[in-house]
Protein backbone atom coordinates (compact mmCIF):
# COMPACT_ATOMS: atom_id res chain seq x y z
CA UNK A 1 0.00 0.00 0.00
CA UNK A 2 1.30 3.70 -0.74
CA UNK A 3 1.86 5.58 2.01
CA UNK A 4 0.48 9.79 2.11
CA UNK A 5 3.99 10.69 1.90
CA UNK A 6 4.60 8.40 -1.67
CA UNK A 7 1.39 9.23 -2.87
CA UNK A 8 2.11 13.25 -2.40
CA UNK A 9 5.56 12.43 -3.65
CA UNK A 10 3.50 10.99 -7.05
CA UNK A 11 1.08 13.33 -7.63
CA UNK A 12 3.52 16.62 -7.25
CA UNK A 13 6.06 15.08 -9.73
CA UNK A 14 3.10 14.04 -12.00
CA UNK A 15 1.47 17.57 -12.17
CA UNK A 16 4.84 19.16 -13.20
CA UNK A 17 5.36 16.54 -15.74
CA UNK A 18 1.62 17.45 -16.90
CA UNK A 19 2.58 20.95 -17.63
CA UNK A 20 5.96 20.78 -18.51
CA UNK A 21 4.94 18.12 -21.14
CA UNK A 22 1.91 20.19 -22.22
CA UNK A 23 4.46 23.12 -23.04
CA UNK A 24 6.67 21.31 -25.16
CA UNK A 25 4.03 19.19 -26.87
CA UNK A 26 2.74 22.86 -28.12
CA UNK A 27 6.56 23.45 -29.81
CA UNK A 28 6.63 19.86 -31.63
CA UNK A 29 3.02 20.60 -32.88
CA UNK A 30 4.37 24.09 -34.07
CA UNK A 31 7.09 22.74 -35.76
CA UNK A 32 5.10 19.22 -36.80
CA UNK A 33 1.93 21.11 -38.51
CA UNK A 34 4.08 24.06 -39.92
CA UNK A 35 7.27 22.17 -41.42
CA UNK A 36 8.09 18.34 -41.34
CA UNK A 37 6.37 16.24 -38.82
CA UNK A 38 9.56 13.42 -39.08
CA UNK A 39 11.86 16.51 -38.34
CA UNK A 40 10.05 17.59 -35.35
CA UNK A 41 9.49 13.99 -33.83
CA UNK A 42 13.20 13.35 -34.74
CA UNK A 43 14.24 16.05 -32.22
CA UNK A 44 11.93 15.47 -29.56
CA UNK A 45 13.31 11.54 -29.85
CA UNK A 46 16.95 13.05 -29.82
CA UNK A 47 15.88 14.71 -27.11
CA UNK A 48 14.26 12.03 -24.59
CA UNK A 49 17.37 9.81 -25.42
CA UNK A 50 19.72 13.25 -24.27
CA UNK A 51 17.95 13.61 -21.37
CA UNK A 52 17.92 9.49 -20.50
CA UNK A 53 21.92 9.98 -20.77
CA UNK A 54 21.96 13.54 -18.38
CA UNK A 55 19.23 11.65 -16.04
CA UNK A 56 22.28 8.72 -16.13
CA UNK A 57 24.80 10.90 -15.85
CA UNK A 58 23.57 12.74 -12.72
CA UNK A 59 22.54 9.28 -10.97
CA UNK A 60 26.02 8.06 -11.11
CA UNK A 61 27.42 11.28 -9.68
CA UNK A 62 25.07 10.94 -6.95
CA UNK A 63 25.79 7.10 -6.11
CA UNK A 64 29.82 7.67 -6.49
CA UNK A 65 28.93 11.09 -4.22
CA UNK A 66 27.11 9.17 -1.77
CA UNK A 67 29.06 5.95 -1.29
CA UNK A 68 31.83 8.36 0.10
CA UNK A 69 29.23 10.68 2.60
CA UNK A 70 27.31 7.55 3.39
CA UNK A 71 26.86 8.80 6.81
CA UNK A 72 25.90 12.15 5.73
CA UNK A 73 22.73 11.95 4.01
CA UNK A 74 21.83 15.04 5.97
CA UNK A 75 24.42 17.33 3.55
CA UNK A 76 22.39 15.42 1.23
CA UNK A 77 19.26 16.27 1.79
CA UNK A 78 20.67 20.60 2.52
CA UNK A 79 22.01 19.99 -1.30
CA UNK A 80 18.79 18.85 -2.41
CA UNK A 81 16.77 21.05 -0.07
CA UNK A 82 18.32 24.26 -1.23
CA UNK A 83 18.10 23.19 -4.92
CA UNK A 84 14.32 22.42 -4.37
CA UNK A 85 13.70 25.47 -2.39
CA UNK A 86 15.38 28.02 -4.89
CA UNK A 87 13.74 26.48 -7.80
CA UNK A 88 10.11 26.37 -5.80
CA UNK A 89 10.59 29.80 -5.25
CA UNK A 90 10.94 30.88 -8.74
CA UNK A 91 7.84 29.16 -9.96
CA UNK A 92 5.72 30.04 -6.80
CA UNK A 93 6.86 33.69 -7.86
CA UNK A 94 5.74 33.47 -11.13
CA UNK A 95 2.65 31.76 -10.46
CA UNK A 96 2.10 35.19 -7.77
CA UNK A 97 2.98 37.69 -10.50
CA UNK A 98 0.97 35.86 -13.02
CA UNK A 99 -2.52 35.34 -10.67
CA UNK A 100 -2.25 39.40 -9.77
CA UNK A 101 -1.85 40.17 -13.45
CA UNK A 102 1.95 41.32 -13.36
CA UNK A 103 2.70 39.00 -15.49
CA UNK A 104 0.89 37.31 -18.49
CA UNK A 105 -0.63 34.47 -17.81
CA UNK A 106 0.86 31.34 -19.80
CA UNK A 107 -0.95 30.85 -23.24
CA UNK A 108 -0.44 27.51 -25.17
CA UNK A 109 -2.49 29.12 -28.39
CA UNK A 110 -0.37 32.35 -28.27
CA UNK A 111 2.85 30.45 -28.24
CA UNK A 112 1.62 28.24 -30.58
CA UNK A 113 0.87 31.28 -33.35
CA UNK A 114 4.20 32.75 -32.17
CA UNK A 115 6.35 29.03 -33.02
CA UNK A 116 4.17 28.67 -36.38
CA UNK A 117 5.23 32.04 -37.09
CA UNK A 118 9.30 31.88 -36.52
CA UNK A 119 8.59 28.34 -38.32
CA UNK A 120 6.66 30.21 -41.18
CA UNK A 121 9.75 32.64 -41.68
CA UNK A 122 12.62 30.47 -40.88
CA UNK A 123 14.71 29.85 -44.05
CA UNK A 124 14.83 25.94 -45.47
CA UNK A 125 17.66 23.76 -44.29
CA UNK A 126 17.96 20.78 -44.88
CA UNK A 127 20.23 18.00 -42.92
CA UNK A 128 21.06 14.73 -42.50
CA UNK A 129 17.91 14.53 -44.50
CA UNK A 130 15.90 16.92 -41.86
CA UNK A 131 14.31 20.12 -41.77
CA UNK A 132 17.16 21.57 -39.49
CA UNK A 133 15.30 23.96 -37.75
CA UNK A 134 12.35 21.75 -36.95
CA UNK A 135 14.96 19.44 -35.57
CA UNK A 136 16.73 22.01 -33.32
CA UNK A 137 13.75 23.46 -31.92
CA UNK A 138 11.63 20.50 -31.36
CA UNK A 139 15.50 19.66 -29.24
CA UNK A 140 15.61 22.33 -27.48
CA UNK A 141 11.52 22.67 -26.38
CA UNK A 142 11.66 19.21 -25.30
CA UNK A 143 14.80 19.13 -23.95
CA UNK A 144 14.71 22.20 -21.89
CA UNK A 145 11.18 21.14 -20.53
CA UNK A 146 12.21 17.90 -19.76
CA UNK A 147 15.36 18.57 -18.11
CA UNK A 148 13.08 20.54 -15.50
CA UNK A 149 11.21 17.09 -14.36
CA UNK A 150 14.40 15.10 -14.27
CA UNK A 151 15.72 17.49 -11.96
CA UNK A 152 12.05 17.26 -9.88
CA UNK A 153 12.23 13.47 -10.28
CA UNK A 154 15.62 13.10 -8.70
CA UNK A 155 15.62 15.90 -6.31
CA UNK A 156 12.19 14.82 -5.01
CA UNK A 157 13.01 10.96 -4.99
CA UNK A 158 16.35 11.23 -3.40
CA UNK A 159 15.46 13.31 -0.54
CA UNK A 160 12.04 11.06 0.05
CA UNK A 161 14.41 8.01 -0.13
CA UNK A 162 17.41 9.46 1.92
CA UNK A 163 15.28 11.06 4.77
CA UNK A 164 16.48 9.66 7.70
CA UNK A 165 13.19 10.27 9.90
CA UNK A 166 10.41 8.99 7.33
CA UNK A 167 11.80 7.29 3.95
CA UNK A 168 10.40 6.80 1.25
CA UNK A 169 10.55 3.12 -0.18
CA UNK A 170 11.44 2.97 -3.84
CA UNK A 171 11.34 6.79 -3.65
CA UNK A 172 13.06 7.52 -7.10
CA UNK A 173 11.23 4.65 -9.07
CA UNK A 174 7.78 5.84 -7.86
CA UNK A 175 8.47 9.82 -8.71
CA UNK A 176 9.97 8.58 -12.46
CA UNK A 177 6.67 6.29 -12.88
CA UNK A 178 4.50 9.28 -11.93
CA UNK A 179 6.83 11.18 -14.64
CA UNK A 180 6.10 9.15 -17.83
CA UNK A 181 2.78 8.66 -17.04
CA UNK A 182 2.16 12.64 -16.75
CA UNK A 183 3.60 12.63 -20.46
CA UNK A 184 2.20 9.54 -21.52
CA UNK A 185 -1.30 10.87 -20.95
CA UNK A 186 -0.17 14.48 -22.28
CA UNK A 187 1.01 13.17 -25.68
CA UNK A 188 -1.64 10.86 -26.00
CA UNK A 189 -4.22 13.79 -25.38
CA UNK A 190 -2.02 15.83 -27.60
CA UNK A 191 -1.94 13.03 -30.30
CA UNK A 192 -6.11 12.66 -30.19
CA UNK A 193 -6.36 16.65 -30.08
CA UNK A 194 -4.10 17.70 -32.94
CA UNK A 195 -4.08 21.04 -31.05
CA UNK A 196 -2.73 22.77 -29.03
CA UNK A 197 -3.75 21.70 -24.98
CA UNK A 198 -4.67 25.08 -24.28
CA UNK A 199 -7.81 23.79 -21.95
CA UNK A 200 -5.20 22.18 -19.33
CA UNK A 201 -5.47 24.51 -16.56
CA UNK A 202 -1.43 24.95 -16.76
CA UNK A 203 -1.47 28.54 -14.71
CA UNK A 204 -3.27 26.63 -11.50
CA UNK A 205 -1.04 23.97 -11.93
CA UNK A 206 2.13 25.32 -12.06
CA UNK A 207 1.19 27.44 -8.97
CA UNK A 208 0.69 23.55 -7.08
CA UNK A 209 3.82 23.03 -8.58
CA UNK A 210 5.54 25.99 -6.81
CA UNK A 211 3.63 25.34 -3.87
CA UNK A 212 5.03 21.77 -3.44
CA UNK A 213 8.25 22.62 -4.55
CA UNK A 214 8.81 25.32 -1.84
CA UNK A 215 7.24 22.71 1.00
CA UNK A 216 9.16 20.10 0.20
CA UNK A 217 12.55 22.20 -0.28
CA UNK A 218 12.03 24.16 3.05
CA UNK A 219 11.15 20.75 4.88
CA UNK A 220 14.37 19.17 3.30
CA UNK A 221 16.63 21.80 3.65
CA UNK A 222 15.94 22.69 7.37
CA UNK A 223 16.57 18.89 8.34
CA UNK A 224 19.17 18.96 6.50
CA UNK A 225 20.52 22.03 8.36
CA UNK A 226 21.46 19.20 11.05
CA UNK A 227 24.93 18.67 8.73
CA UNK A 228 26.11 21.31 10.74
CA UNK A 229 25.51 20.15 14.11
CA UNK A 230 28.49 18.27 15.71
CA UNK A 231 26.54 15.14 15.63
CA UNK A 232 25.59 15.75 11.64
CA UNK A 233 22.12 14.22 12.28
CA UNK A 234 19.44 15.06 10.59
CA UNK A 235 17.10 18.07 12.25
CA UNK A 236 13.74 17.20 13.15
CA UNK A 237 10.68 19.57 12.10
CA UNK A 238 8.10 19.36 15.55
CA UNK A 239 5.06 17.45 14.67
CA UNK A 240 7.14 15.07 12.26
CA UNK A 241 5.45 14.49 8.66
CA UNK A 242 2.57 16.74 9.81
CA UNK A 243 4.38 19.42 9.67
CA UNK A 244 4.52 19.20 6.08
CA UNK A 245 0.82 19.94 5.59
CA UNK A 246 1.34 23.22 8.25
CA UNK A 247 3.97 24.29 5.70
CA UNK A 248 2.25 23.76 2.51
CA UNK A 249 -0.55 25.64 4.06
CA UNK A 250 2.01 28.60 4.72
CA UNK A 251 2.98 28.78 1.67
CA UNK A 252 -0.64 29.31 0.31
CA UNK A 253 -1.99 31.84 2.63
CA UNK A 254 1.36 34.06 2.09
CA UNK A 255 1.04 33.20 -1.68
CA UNK A 256 -2.61 34.01 -1.81
CA UNK A 257 -2.61 37.34 0.60
CA UNK A 258 0.37 38.41 -1.47
CA UNK A 259 -2.19 38.31 -4.53
CA UNK A 260 -5.27 39.75 -3.15
CA UNK A 261 -3.19 42.48 -2.15
CA UNK A 262 -1.59 43.42 -5.42
CA UNK A 263 -4.46 41.94 -7.68
CA UNK A 264 -6.65 45.25 -7.18
CA UNK A 265 -3.64 47.22 -7.39
CA UNK A 266 -2.55 46.05 -10.92
CA UNK A 267 -6.19 45.63 -12.02
CA UNK A 268 -6.82 49.29 -11.37
CA UNK A 269 -3.38 50.64 -13.14
CA UNK A 270 -3.10 48.14 -16.19
CA UNK A 271 -6.70 46.92 -16.90
CA UNK A 272 -7.23 46.63 -20.59
CA UNK B 1 36.41 26.64 -22.50
CA UNK B 2 33.18 27.50 -24.71
CA UNK B 3 31.61 24.36 -23.88
CA UNK B 4 32.51 24.30 -20.10
CA UNK B 5 31.33 28.22 -19.97
CA UNK B 6 27.47 27.01 -21.63
CA UNK B 7 27.42 24.61 -19.25
CA UNK B 8 27.36 26.26 -15.78
CA UNK B 9 25.60 29.20 -17.68
CA UNK B 10 22.84 26.63 -18.48
CA UNK B 11 22.64 25.50 -14.75
CA UNK B 12 22.89 29.33 -14.01
CA UNK B 13 19.76 30.37 -16.08
CA UNK B 14 17.93 26.77 -14.82
CA UNK B 15 18.20 26.78 -11.46
CA UNK B 16 18.84 30.79 -10.27
CA UNK B 17 16.92 32.24 -13.63
CA UNK B 18 16.60 35.83 -13.76
CA UNK B 19 15.93 36.21 -9.95
CA UNK B 20 18.91 35.94 -8.30
CA UNK B 21 17.85 37.85 -4.90
CA UNK B 22 16.27 34.58 -4.13
CA UNK B 23 18.97 32.64 -4.62
CA UNK B 24 21.24 35.15 -2.76
CA UNK B 25 18.64 34.97 0.05
CA UNK B 26 17.94 31.43 0.54
CA UNK B 27 21.77 30.53 0.43
CA UNK B 28 22.21 33.97 3.50
CA UNK B 29 19.13 32.41 5.34
CA UNK B 30 19.86 29.45 5.59
CA UNK B 31 23.17 30.08 6.19
CA UNK B 32 22.97 31.82 9.05
CA UNK B 33 20.35 29.15 10.38
CA UNK B 34 23.88 26.51 9.96
CA UNK B 35 25.64 29.11 11.60
CA UNK B 36 23.18 29.16 14.49
CA UNK B 37 23.46 25.20 15.11
CA UNK B 38 27.01 24.83 14.45
CA UNK B 39 28.02 27.81 17.50
CA UNK B 40 24.98 26.26 19.08
CA UNK B 41 23.84 29.60 20.28
CA UNK B 42 20.66 28.38 21.36
CA UNK B 43 20.76 24.76 23.10
CA UNK B 44 19.38 22.19 21.05
CA UNK B 45 17.17 19.79 22.68
CA UNK B 46 17.24 16.03 22.34
CA UNK B 47 14.74 13.86 23.63
CA UNK B 48 14.50 9.90 23.33
CA UNK B 49 12.74 8.09 21.06
CA UNK B 50 11.79 4.70 20.69
CA UNK B 51 13.83 1.60 22.72
CA UNK B 52 14.17 -1.07 20.44
CA UNK B 53 16.68 -3.85 22.06
CA UNK B 54 19.53 -2.18 23.73
CA UNK B 55 19.50 0.88 20.85
CA UNK B 56 18.31 4.40 22.24
CA UNK B 57 17.39 6.65 19.38
CA UNK B 58 17.31 10.17 19.84
CA UNK B 59 15.98 12.87 18.11
CA UNK B 60 17.57 16.28 17.17
CA UNK B 61 15.42 19.49 17.29
CA UNK B 62 15.97 23.21 17.21
CA UNK B 63 13.47 25.44 19.08
CA UNK B 64 13.85 27.98 16.82
CA UNK B 65 15.29 27.92 13.74
CA UNK B 66 13.07 25.89 11.79
CA UNK B 67 10.68 28.56 12.59
CA UNK B 68 12.89 31.86 11.97
CA UNK B 69 13.88 30.12 8.27
CA UNK B 70 10.62 29.27 7.09
CA UNK B 71 9.30 32.89 7.95
CA UNK B 72 12.46 34.63 6.55
CA UNK B 73 12.13 32.53 3.74
CA UNK B 74 8.52 33.19 3.01
CA UNK B 75 9.53 36.96 3.38
CA UNK B 76 12.44 36.70 0.98
CA UNK B 77 9.21 35.78 -1.84
CA UNK B 78 6.75 38.56 -0.93
CA UNK B 79 9.99 40.77 -1.27
CA UNK B 80 11.08 39.48 -4.82
CA UNK B 81 7.19 40.09 -5.82
CA UNK B 82 6.79 43.58 -4.33
CA UNK B 83 10.41 44.03 -5.92
CA UNK B 84 9.12 43.17 -9.46
CA UNK B 85 5.80 44.95 -8.96
CA UNK B 86 7.91 48.45 -7.54
CA UNK B 87 9.78 47.79 -11.32
CA UNK B 88 6.31 47.40 -12.95
CA UNK B 89 4.96 50.90 -11.34
CA UNK B 90 8.18 52.61 -12.04
CA UNK B 91 8.81 52.04 -16.03
CA UNK B 92 4.97 52.73 -16.75
CA UNK B 93 5.34 56.24 -14.95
Amino acid sequence: MISAAALTLMVSVFIASIVETVEAFTIVLAMGLTRNWKSALAGAGAALVMLGITATAIMLILELFMSQIQSLESLLQLIIGVLLIIFGMQWLRKAILRSSGLKAIHDEEIIFERERQAALNAKPEKRLGLDWFAFVVSFKGVFLEGVEVVFIVITFGLAAATDRINPIENAMLLAAMAAVIGALIVAIAGSIAHKPLSRVPENTMKYAVGLLLCTFGLYWSVEGLGFFHVESQSLHWPLGTWTLLLIFCAWLIVSRATISILKPIAQRKWAK
Amino acid sequence: MRFIKGFFQFWYDFIVGDCWEIAAGVVIILGLGAILISTEMIALHETIGLIEGATVTTKLYHPTVPLVVAASLMLLLVGSVYREFRRKLDSTK
